[in-house]
């Protein structure tokens, strides 16, 4: 009796267990915003917690120029405090820019070497992978599946684990219109929020940091934009704010005169240009999670 | 004789010894156990030798010489699927390559010669490896259902998802235990394991569940896990091929007058092996360039559809035809990428990249030979019915699982990591019942002769035995 009783007791729990099914949480049809057709491939999605339960923007943090970096070549990784440029993490020669491949081989390229799946595994699953696998420009062999296509509305997702400790934000992209131009820059404001849970209110917290006035880098083939800046740098003494931030949002507008340019996915007017941010790369190097 | 009565003594003092290892060694390999199949392999061949005394006294001269025919194909397959042009560019490395050699021999001799140990009981070996590879497949399972749910290979069917920044097909994988850690796999690869689990149920045929109920329970649920773990996928495909294995046991079973039914079935079996022996001539002469049949098949629409442009046979053609190269004569090399990640998805094509045409000739050969063996095993073992219904459904289910579904690139995230059917668990438990089953082509084996029977009753008397003037036995 007793051993009929341990066997439905298993089979049971086995069926319990069934509840969990992360690996089919988030399904695409096909080759979901990888069609081909510019239009269709916006990835606009914002997690509901960040759509209905925010709080006000608790502190705005301005990113210009004299706090941040901009990389395009492996001579501007000399922008990042020391050793953060270095290949091997002590000195020079510094990262080699296009020397870049899938993190499997981490410690050969500036993405490989900083990406947030080899920071933690946790950000391997789900769309957003894309821009935690280090590939941070088109390496010639996945294309449109390594970048995420944005309009202005951005998105907002939830991290797999809270960011426990950190010390940059950088962003691989690169701008993008439907017009056969080649190879021009396009200067955008990028807003980036990171979330705070407050327990108290049961609201996310948001810290706006407006990165002001970024050249970046448009119809430029597979080849990116690195912009980001130090926390520290940035926030001064309230670096500790964002301490077990769990949410990421990014937004962007045009800055100057870009009247035929539209950033809205659905602006269908007569003779405007839509133009997107093709993002890369998200990346925060030397964090930890929990 | 003082030889004699040693081997005598050796025998009746260590055989419980020999049975406890043999076990043990099936049961860590059907565990697939920190996926350590070179350390199987070596296993096998260290018990193996410990097993010759036993071979040397309970096998006959006209055995060994059936036995030494038989096991050509087989030497042939295990030295070039050991070493080949494909092996060494692979870089597995000299000690594993051996052990492919040792190993695929071993397994095969563990078979025919724990056999000859009088304590030795298949139930008990059949138990062991069933329960150890329902383990693996049941935990597999349990962490399937929980990360995808039940039936997600038709519930999800073509969606995708991404990982590491790729995109993947969540209905073509499914959780494996694979050394500590559990990985995403193909459900084809897992379906092997579960096809070959599932034929225990067979046994439940002939094991009545009032007279044996804790025997019927254990197979039944060994069966059951085999089973679910294809439907709780469900692997469709796998499925399908279990039906033909289903319907031969059920034929087995209750088909009183076997012996009218044999001839209908050996006539029909003789038939269908022409067809497909005249069907595997033509590929062969086609992908050998032989022109007036190249020809022939390009030159007719059906013919050149059935030869050339299906989807079976374009991997398989593109495979076949670099054997006929020097190059590729012994093993594909790495530089043979086409041939080499053409997914035929039969073991008999795969071993063409791994062992080159000699190989190729050698498996047909032994394919045969097992088939003929089996035939007679089948006829005339004085085995249990649930004994020979099991390791005839078995073989069955590898040999269509391992035909139509064998995946050489199962990893779904490591998709360049290559596995070898050769090297793989499922195939020493193949070859170590391949070697229980084997009956020589004529004549008996000289344990099952009526003299041995009175002979084997009476070696609690080792001197005895020993001064015995048995002429079968020789040193």
């Amino acid at each position: 009796m007793r051993k009929k009783a341990a066997f439905a007791l298993l089979f049971t729990f086995a069926f319990v267990l069934t509840g969990c099914m992360n690996d089919v949480a988030e399904l695409y049809e096909g080759h979901a915003y990888d069609t081909g057709v510019f239009s269709e491939n916006y990835y606009s999605t914002w997690n509901d917690s960040l759509k209905n339960s925010v709080a006000p923007v608790a502190k705005t943090y301005e990113v210009t120029a004299a706090n941040s970096f901009q990389i395009e070549q492996d001579s501007d990784f000399a922008q990042l405090w020391s050793p953060d440029g270095f290949a091997d993490g002590k000195a020079e020669p510094y990262y080699s820019y296009f020397a870049d491949t899938p993190h499997e081989d981490a410690g050969y390229g500036y993405g490989p070497s900083n990406n947030l799946i080899a920071v933690d595994d946790a950000f391997a699953r789900g769309f957003l992978s894309r821009l935690y696998d280090g590939r941070i420009h088109c390496d010639g062999i996945t294309y449109a599946q390594t970048r995420v296509q944005i309009d202005g509305s951005g998105y907002g997702t939830l991290f797999p684990k809270e960011m426990m400790s950190y010390r940059y934000f950088a962003l691989s992209l690169r701008g993008a219109d439907e017009s056969s131009n080649y190879g021009f820059a396009m200067n955008v404001n990028i807003n980036l929020t990171f979330y705070v849970y407050n327990y108290d209110i049961a609201l996310y917290v948001p810290y706006l940091f407006q990165m002001k006035n970024f050249p970046i880098m448009t119809n430029s083939g597979g080849r990116t934009t690195i912009v980001g800046f130090y926390f520290a740098g940035v926030m001064g003494a309230d670096v500790n704010l964002i301490r077990r931030a769990s949410g990421m949002s990014i937004t962007f507008s045009l800055e100057g005169d870009y009247e035929d340019y539209t950033i809205d996915r659905e602006d269908t007017t007569e003779g405007k240009e839509r133009f997107a941010l093709m993002l890369y790369e998200v990346l925060l190097p030397k964090s930890t999670w929990n | 004789m003082d030889l004699k009565k040693r081997l005598y003594a050796l025998v009746d003092k260590y055989d419980a010894l020999i049975i406890f290892l043999v076990i043990e060694c099936l049961a860590l390999t059907a565990f697939s156990l920190a996926d350590a199949n070179i350390i199987f392999r070596y296993l096998g061949f260290l018990i193996s030798i410990a097993l010759l005394p036993f071979a040397l006294m309970f096998t006959s001269k006209r055995e060994w010489l059936s036995l030494g025919l038989f096991s050509i194909p087989l030497v042939i397959i295990a030295f070039l699927t050991g070493f080949s042009t494909f092996t060494l560019s692979m870089g597995f490395g000299s000690l594993d390559n051996l052990s492919v050699v040792l190993g695929t021999l071993a397994f095969f001799f563990l078979g025919f010669a724990v056999r000859r140990v009088r304590k030795f009981k298949i139930d008990i070996a059949l138990l062991a490896i069933g329960a150890a590879m329902a383990l693996l497949v049941f935990l597999g399972l349990i962490y399937s259902l929980y990360q995808y749910g039940p039936f997600h290979a038709s519930l999800y069917e073509g969606l995708v998802y991404y990982y590491d920044g790729r995109l993947f097909v969540v209905s073509e994988e499914t959780k494996w235990l694979l050394g500590f850690s559990f990985v995403e796999i193909s459900i084809n690869y897992v379906s092997l394991f579960g096809a070959m689990l599932s034929t225990a149920l067979t046994a439940l045929l002939y094991i009545s569940p009032k007279t044996e109920p804790r025997k019927f329970a254990i197979v039944a649920v060994i069966g059951l896990i085999g089973l679910l773990s294809i439907v709780l996928i469900p692997n469709i495909e796998a499925l399908i091929l279990l039906i033909p294995v289903f319907l031969f046991a059920l034929g087995y079973r209750f088909i009183r007058s076997r012996e009218k039914v044999g001839i209908v079935v050996q006539y029909a079996f003789f038939a269908l092996l022409g067809i497909a022996g005249i069907a595997l001539l033509v590929v062969i002469l086609n992908n050998a360039g032989v022109s007036f049949i190249r020809n022939a098949l390009a030159g007719n629409a059906f013919l050149n559809r059935l030869f050339n442009t299906n989807r079976i046979m374009s991997p398989v053609n593109a495979v076949l035809a670099p054997m006929f190269t020097a190059g590729g004569f012994f093993g594909f090399p790495i530089t043979y990428i086409d041939g080499l990640v053409a997914n035929t998805g039969a073991f008999e094509f795969e071993i063409v990249k791994e062992g080159g045409l000699l190989a190729f000739l050698a498996i047909i050969a032994f394919l045969l030979l097992v088939i003929f063996s089996l035939a007679r095993y089948s006829a005339k073992s004085p085995d249990k019915g649930h004994i020979k219904i099991v390791i005839l459904s078995l073989l069955i289910a590898a040999l269509l699982n391992g035909s139509f579904l064998w995946d050489t690139f199962p990893l779904i995230y490591e998709s360049d990591y290559y596995f070898s059917f050769f090297r793989s668990a499922p195939y020493l438990i193949v070859l170590f019942l391949i070697g229980y089953a084997y009956y020589p082509l004529s004549g008996k084996p000289l344990i099952e002769e009526p003299e041995e029977i009175v002979l084997v009753s009476e070696t609690t008397n080792a001197d005895h035995l020993a001064n015995s003037d048995e002429e079968e036995i020789k040193l």
